[in-house]
């Protein structure tokens, strides 16, 4: 870990937290299908910090997209819940070289394969636990399941692309 | 100590993924508006529908009471519509008998849970605002009175009963109009009321009847029964120490009456100016 990584890794979130807020916060697909791309972020983060630091990152970062989503702690709840599991994650689904050689979790890295069914389970949880929360307030449940679905897929198809695009770079070094 | 130490090092990053998660719990209930109000609403609702289901099978024991019951409320309820029938015929032309009959709605409800143990007794009806229950109406039994609605959510209503020490009601001795006020003073005792506030010079026995006052408060018409003097006994000072054997059963309370007084806001109106000039210096 040096300084560069850091430094690539808090200009990388503060691009997906604009897009996050400025792009994606107004806008829904078919009115059911709303995009959390920062979770995207989040689940690239490297392997190399601990537990408790991805703990307080995410709480941090999460808490910021809350303040503009206008409803702290829903999704700082979950993010930090996926985060906690990650390593749990991990440690089931470790391909047969092991996790030696990398650094982070994006597509080049892990494999195309590898990375779809790893950021399906993540986003699938945090999608659920999101609109399970809101459920419990307003909603109903059907409505919430069709949320749940198509946020989960849409956000799956937006962070693959972002991966594509955003860290094609530095994993070809 | 050293052990214990060791073990919550060990589990550090649960305890932090706990504690962070606590603050995000916290924060949903205390910022959301509708997730805070959901949380509380949540917990009434599931409480109130436990309690739903917790009525509907011990209902069945009390079928064969229930029943003889409404029988005999039926009898009073049709006796009473023939009075009315003959008191309208011979009264007709005066218009004060039309406002009396309109003056107090009333809407069927049954009681899922009720307390007598405790020295502020509250029970809860299964009606609620959306079958256009209000704070503030008064709530009767088959045999008398019972109480008052305190609070209502959607589908339910708590009501303070009359066995509550914070609540008291003004009452009338039926006999000669002596009045006074219904109050619960020995908690221990859920079948008897003390009626204070009664002057001497009333002369009032044991087996007297005491009914709503209909003034002082205008929750209850004007005669509805509350009990039956039991014990009258003179302590010094100018007012008797009446012992009152209430009518209502509040041990084994099933069905009752909520009343809306639809005039109420008018009369409030009404004596709001008075009120009001007596309060100023």
């Amino acid at each position: 870990m040096n300084i560069t990584d850091v430094l690539k890794q808090l200009i990388h979130g503060l691009i997906i937290l604009l897009f996050q807020i400025v792009l994606f916060r107004t806008s829904t697909l078919f009115g059911v299908a709303s995009c959390f791309i920062y979770v995207g972020f989040l689940i690239q983060l490297p392997f190399y910090i601990s537990t408790i630091g991805l703990l307080c990152i995410t709480f941090g970062y999460t808490l910021l997209i809350d303040i503009f989503y206008d409803s702290p702690g829903l999704h700082t709840a979950a993010a930090v819940f996926i985060m906690y599991i990650r390593a749990s994650i991990f440690k089931w689904m470790t391909p047969s070289g092991g996790y030696d050689n990398k650094e982070n979790t994006s597509i080049f890295t892990m494999g195309f394969q590898w990375h779809l069914i790893y950021a399906f389970i993540l986003i699938f949880l945090h999608t659920s636990l999101v609109f399970a929360i809101e459920w419990l307030s307003i909603g109903t449940l059907w409505s919430s399941l069709l949320k749940i679905i198509s946020t989960t897929l849409f956000t799956l198809l937006v962070v693959m692309l972002y991966q594509f695009l955003f860290l094609y770079k530095r994993s070809g070094r | 100590m050293f052990r214990l130490l060791e073990f919550i090092y060990a589990i550090r990053v649960f305890l932090v993924f706990v504690a962070i998660e606590i603050v995000c719990i916290w924060m949903l209930v205390r910022f959301n508006p509708y997730h805070g109000a959901a949380y509380f609403s949540t917990s009434s609702s599931i409480a109130g529908s436990v309690l739903s289901i917790q009525r509907g099978i011990t209902e069945y024991f009390g079928l064969r009471k229930t029943n003889l019951e409404l029988a005999e409320e039926n009898a009073q309820l049709k006796a009473a519509l023939y009075r009315a029938q003959q008191r309208s015929t011979k009264e007709i032309d005066t218009s004060i008998v039309f406002i009396q009959e309109n003056k107090f709605d009333v809407k069927v409800a049954r009681v899922i849970n009720n307390n007598t143990s405790l020295a502020n007794n509250f029970f809860t009806l299964n009606k609620g605002a959306r079958q256009g229950v209000e704070v503030g109406m008064g709530v009767l039994s088959s045999k008398g009175v019972a109480g008052q609605i305190k609070s209502v959510t959607d589908h339910y209503a708590t009501a303070i009963s009359i066995l509550n020490a914070k609540w008291s009601i003004s009452a009338k001795v039926l006999r000669m109009d002596a009045d006074g006020i219904i109050k619960w003073e020995d908690d221990t005792d859920p079948l008897h009321v003390s009626f204070t506030d009664v002057a001497k010079h009333h002369k009032v026995k044991v087996g007297d009847t005491v009914v709503t006052s209909g003034y002082k408060q205008v929750l209850f018409p004007k005669g509805i029964p509350i009990g039956i003097v039991s014990e009258v006994k003179d302590e010094g000072g100018s007012f008797w120490n009446i012992k009152v054997r209430l009518t209502t059963d509040f041990t084994a309370m099933d069905y009752v009456f909520i009343t809306k007084n639809n005039l109420k806001v008018e009369q409030d109106s009404v004596e709001a100016e008075f009120t009001k000039e007596k309060v100023k210096p």
